[in-house]
């Protein structure tokens, strides 16, 4: 064993040579990726470079994709999510994901935040789901906007709310990893910045990794940054990954310095 | 791709070279009326130190305006933020210029003494390493900083000499204690214009690599041990 494949335990994922296909057409090449624990790493490229097929590869969403199929490892705490023996929904409620364009269910706002610990045989009582409802709302820095209209539905709050709705939401089965794929992309301005606050409020508890088209984002909401391009055959390959700080001042691969000033394409 | 931003770019890059030659200039006039005693070309420094100061001003406008309209990044980045750096550099050499000038014009009414030979070789070192700081930016030559700091070295030498040759002559020649005191502010000037030619090597090592290098620092702790 190399002494990187030994020290697993200062990341929470660790990906190791990782291919993914949809059917005979690979889509990520070889990608090995250490994700630090309670730090942010954002995943950048340019469309169809497999950042997003990467992210879904963290918690298993590739597996409901027809004909879609990953080779190597994704390791949390030393365990291969890829292994027979792992319940996907397990993995799901550990790492969870927000995706790109806020989808609160056609519930209230109370219950769109109760629906995951229900649904995951929730034994409290109703005050106490009161109180984890009133946690997450905080946590996910909502509660101040929501707290009088918990019964209203959560389709009623604006854009950048229902996406805070989100988090909340995943924040509410526990998991450990929060992913988001482009979190902010059909937010306003206002709404990204406060997403991205909150993002760093929740670095200190979770694990966040995050996909975003906005470069800008990456530099300004991340820890560590992970530069995807598409090979010649049209798989995404991890060109560069380091502190995000260096990535973006003094970066390493002309290739990743082509992207970050512009000069790609 | 870009054009709107690369044109700036070159634009901000042309104005730094402008400024650059400018200064270079100035220092090479001040220098040849102190070698000739000679006023005009002294006065023309210090009418032109306001077109110097006025190109530090529009070289930091349109730097901050790259910054905010365009967002450069990585090396594109480091070029915008050194060049704010470089043209308040450049922006005290020319001070340094135009003090010497207004040392020459003050030496002219005092009775006639010869310059300590300290000088002419300062005057000239002084100017071959801004020369040099200068190319080395246009070229982003890595190794400019560790060259300069070399030159450096024998400048503070020779500046020391000239505080001796300063105070013998003021004890010996006590009709010249004026005209002697200019001339170590006149190598005053010359020991902090090589000082800052450094600076612009060290802020080219850092476009071109990414790198800070501290290596002064380091030359200062290794001078001391």
């Amino acid at each position: 064993m190399t002494e990187k494949q030994t020290d697993t335990a200062q990341y929470t994922l660790v990906v190791r040579n990782m291919n993914v296909y949809y059917g005979a057409f690979r889509a990520i090449n070889n990608v090995s990726l250490n994700i630090e624990r309670n730090k942010i790493t954002a995943l950048i490229g340019p469309s169809g470079c497999g950042k997003s097929t990467v992210l879904r590869s963290l918690n298993r969403m590739n597996d409901l994709v027809n004909g879609a199929r990953v080779e190597g490892e994704v390791l949390f705490h030393e365990q291969n999510l890829y292994a027979n023996d792992v319940d996907a929904v397990e993995v799901r409620r550990r790492i969870g994901m927000v995706f790109q364009k806020p989808n609160p269910f056609p519930k209230s706002i109370y219950d769109n935040i109760a629906f995951g610990p229900r649904i995951n045989g929730w034994k409290g009582t109703k005050s106490e789901m009161d109180d984890l409802v009133e946690r997450c709302l905080r946590q996910a820095a909502l509660w101040d906007d929501v707290k009088d209209k918990l019964k209203e539905s959560g389709l009623a709050l604006s854009g950048g709310q229902q996406q805070r709705l989100c988090i909340a939401r995943a924040l509410a089965v526990e998991p450990e990893v929060i992913l988001m794929d482009e979190p902010c992309s059909a937010l306003d301005p206002i709404s990204t910045l406060k997403i991205e606050e909150l993002m760093m409020e929740l670095r200190q508890r979770y694990t966040i990794a995050i996909v975003t088209h906005n470069m800008q984002q990456a530099a300004r909401a991340s820890d560590y940054t992970a530069f995807f391009l598409m090979n010649d055959q049209r798989a995404g390959e991890l060109v560069e990954y380091g502190p995000t700080g260096d990535l973006f001042t003094n970066p390493k691969d002309k290739r990743t310095e082509d992207y970050i000033t512009g000069r790609f394409g | 791709m870009r054009e709107r931003f690369l044109h700036a770019l070159a634009e901000l890059e042309g104005q730094i070279r402008d400024m650059g030659n400018r200064v270079a200039l100035a220092v090479r006039d001040a220098l040849w009326s102190l070698e000739r005693n000679e006023p005009i070309f002294a006065r023309q420094v210090i009418a032109n130190d306001n077109v110097i100061d006025e190109l530090r001003y529009q070289i930091e406008t349109n730097a901050l305006s790259v910054i905010t309209r365009q967002q450069p990044m990585a090396r594109d980045l480091r070029v915008v933020s050194m060049f704010l750096e470089l043209a308040s550099e450049l922006e005290r050499i020319g001070d340094y210029a135009e003090g010497i000038a207004e040392l020459v014009i003050r030496c002219i009414e005092l009775p006639q003494l010869a310059q300590p030979p300290q000088i002419k070789t300062m005057a000239l070192k002084a100017q071959a390493m801004l020369r040099d700081a200068l190319d080395a930016l246009h070229n982003r030559d890595p190794q400019a900083a560790e060259r300069l700091e070399l030159s450096d070295d024998e400048i503070d030498g020779l500046y020391r000499e000239t505080l001796a040759w300063t105070f013998a002559t003021m004890r010996s020649q006590p009709d010249h204690v004026e005209r002697a005191m200019y001339y170590l502010w006149i190598a005053h000037n010359l020991e902090r214009i090589a000082d800052r030619t450094i600076n612009i090597g060290e802020r080219t090592s850092f476009i071109a690599t990414g790198i800070i290098d501290k290596h002064r620092l380091r030359k200062e702790e290794a001078d001391k041990a």
